[in-house]
């Protein structure tokens, strides 16, 4: 498992750490997918950060930057469709958020993540504002796939490659019509001569084979 | 936001499109900077998007293509109806006349028949598999079938000779393989020890040292009983060395770790090295397989398969 990346739930141990213990009255009444979610980070981590970013603690700083710097700019360049003004503002985003943990200005260590994010946003706005811009809502230019750098990108497309050539054709197109071409389900099941249903039920199914495959191969490779 | 919410509302593929309302979009924002897996999603949802545009262009060059080649084709029919009416003229109207009047001339013999339909298939036969492109994922390997177009002289990619399409064909030569070749994936994160000592293995492996190669890979697979990369490479050199028990064991091996980048290439080399095996029936199975899988060696395994078909069928 990659050093940054938290997921809980892994081939080995499913449920996480709801499986550690054997008492059935301390398992959880839900569904352990829904309950745990692939946080990024545990509440006791997020409190943990913060305690140690208060008190000066640089790995702990590092540790943020490196959990936060692919969010920020993904948003970053979702918002401004640069993806070199993405980077800058991703810089000063961090240091605004460092520069705010230290002077103990998050009260709730929990709602660490949603506090970063409302940084983040007022930055990229700001900056947008600035160049007399609004916040744009245009469909996004899968040039600029933000987030990976180049060689996660690379990976990431050649699984993706592999796990679309295993679908179906039909599904194939289902998809195609859906996100390249923004499609309706009901618009699609007309020129497909299926029933919107079953278009719903196959973009779903194909969707999910695809996003799961690949999530799968790459903690393999991780 | 909830993951459940955004799975029932469709919010990601909406997302992509630019069709949320911004405070939905504000929301599903601020979730990703709370959820890994909703955000990794949406990058390898955006990965999706990119290889189907992607593949869409070339299906539309493709189509102005294939129009063009009718295009083409009318054309070319239509200029050849010329000299066609020509001839037909001059036979009318000069050679007909003149057979008409000469005396009856007994039957020609005719031409030599052609030989039947040659069970040879064009030699150069080329496989449709694609080499896989991209670069491979952090610390895993490149499952890469033999490139297509890069086969030795007289043989094909998929390691039919040129007479392997015959029926005088053994069951050990349809088993013939190259190595598939490997391109190390760029690193990410931390080194483990199976990973160094994968990387170990496939050093030896990429100078054609197979047999070296195996100590390596099978401490990779010891460390990392789970890394089908390191499960499916011990394989194949198990086989490329002579130690087709052991290859196979580790290719079975490879198949039961499940749904991994490697399961396809395990069921078509296993189905190579059964054939080695002199065990028809099972490598068929793993054919089919392989074939169901429809990724980048379906092409190949069908052909194999066809072959394998020919040569069982020769057998008394």
């Amino acid at each position: 498992m990659s050093a940054g990346v938290f997921v809980i739930g892994s081939r080995r141990n499913p449920f996480g750490a709801a499986q550690a213990c054997n008492d059935d009255r301390l398992m959880p009444a839900v569904p352990p997918e829904t309950l745990v979610k692939s946080a990024l980070l545990t509440p006791a981590e997020q409190r943990s950060l913060v305690d140690r970013i208060r008190q000066g603690d640089s790995l702990a700083e590092e540790a943020i930057v490196v959990r936060f710097d692919r969010r920020i700019r993904a948003l970053a360049v979702n918002r401004t469709r640069d993806r070199e003004v993405a980077r800058d503002l991703a810089q000063e985003t961090l240091i605004q958020v460092l520069s705010a943990l230290r002077g103990g200005q998050l009260r709730d260590a929990e709602k660490l993540g949603a506090f970063i994010f409302g940084i983040a946003r007022n930055v990229i706005n700001n900056y947008l504002r600035s160049r007399g811009r609004q916040p744009t809502e245009e469909p996004i230019d899968d040039l600029q796939i933000a987030g990976d750098d180049d060689s996660g990108l690379a990976d990431r497309m050649a699984l993706v490659r592999q796990a679309l050539q295993r679908l179906d054709a039909t599904d194939r197109r289902i998809m195609s019509m859906t996100l390249l071409e923004g499609w309706k389900p009901g618009e699609i099941a007309s020129t497909l001569g299926l029933s919107v249903d079953v278009v719903r039920a196959r973009k779903s199914r194909a969707l999910k084979k695809v996003t799961e495959r690949v999530q799968r191969w790459l903690r393999i490779g991780s | 936001m909830t993951c459940e919410e955004i799975t029932r509302n469709e919010i990601m593929e909406r997302y992509l499109l630019g069709r949320l309302e911004q405070p939905v979009r504000d929301a599903f924002d601020e979730h990703l900077f709370e959820c890994e897996a909703c955000f990794e999603r949406l990058q390898t949802l955006r990965a999706v998007r990119r290889e189907l545009a992607a593949t869409a262009g070339a299906f539309g060059a493709e189509r102005e293509r294939a129009e063009a080649e009718r295009a083409t084709r009318g054309w070319i029919w239509k200029w050849a109806l010329v000299p066609a009416f020509a001839t037909l003229i001059i036979v009318s109207v000069i050679v007909w006349p003149r057979v008409l009047r000469s005396p009856a001339q007994p039957p020609a013999s005719p031409a030599g028949q052609p030989a039947g339909g040659s069970a040879t298939a064009s030699p150069g036969q080329t496989s449709s598999g694609q080499a896989s492109s991209g670069q491979a994922p952090s610390g895993q390997a490149q499952p890469s079938q033999a490139t297509s177009g890069q086969a030795p002289p007289g043989q094909t990619s998929s390691g039919l000779s040129a007479s392997a399409s015959s029926t005088n064909v053994t069951l050990a030569e349809l088993g013939r393989f190259e190595a598939p070749p490997f391109t190390p994936g760029s690193l990410r994160g931390s080194q483990d020890a199976a990973a160094t000592r994968f990387r170990e293995g496939m050093t030896r492996y990429r100078r054609g040292d197979y047999r070296g190669a195996i100590a390596g890979l099978r401490a990779a697979v010891r460390l990392d009983p789970e890394a089908a990369h390191a499960t499916f490479f011990l394989g194949i050199c198990h086989v490329l060395s002579g130690q087709r028990d052991e290859g196979i064991r580790a290719l079975r091996q490879t198949i039961q770790l499940g749904d991994s980048p490697f399961l396809e290439e395990a069921h078509f080399y296993l189905a190579k090295a059964l054939l080695q095996q002199n065990d028809p029936a099972a490598a068929r199975q793993e054919l089919m397989r392989a074939i169901e899988l429809k990724g980048s060696l379906e092409q190949q395994a069908r052909q194999l398969l066809a072959a394998l078909d020919r040569t069982q069928a020769r057998r008394p």
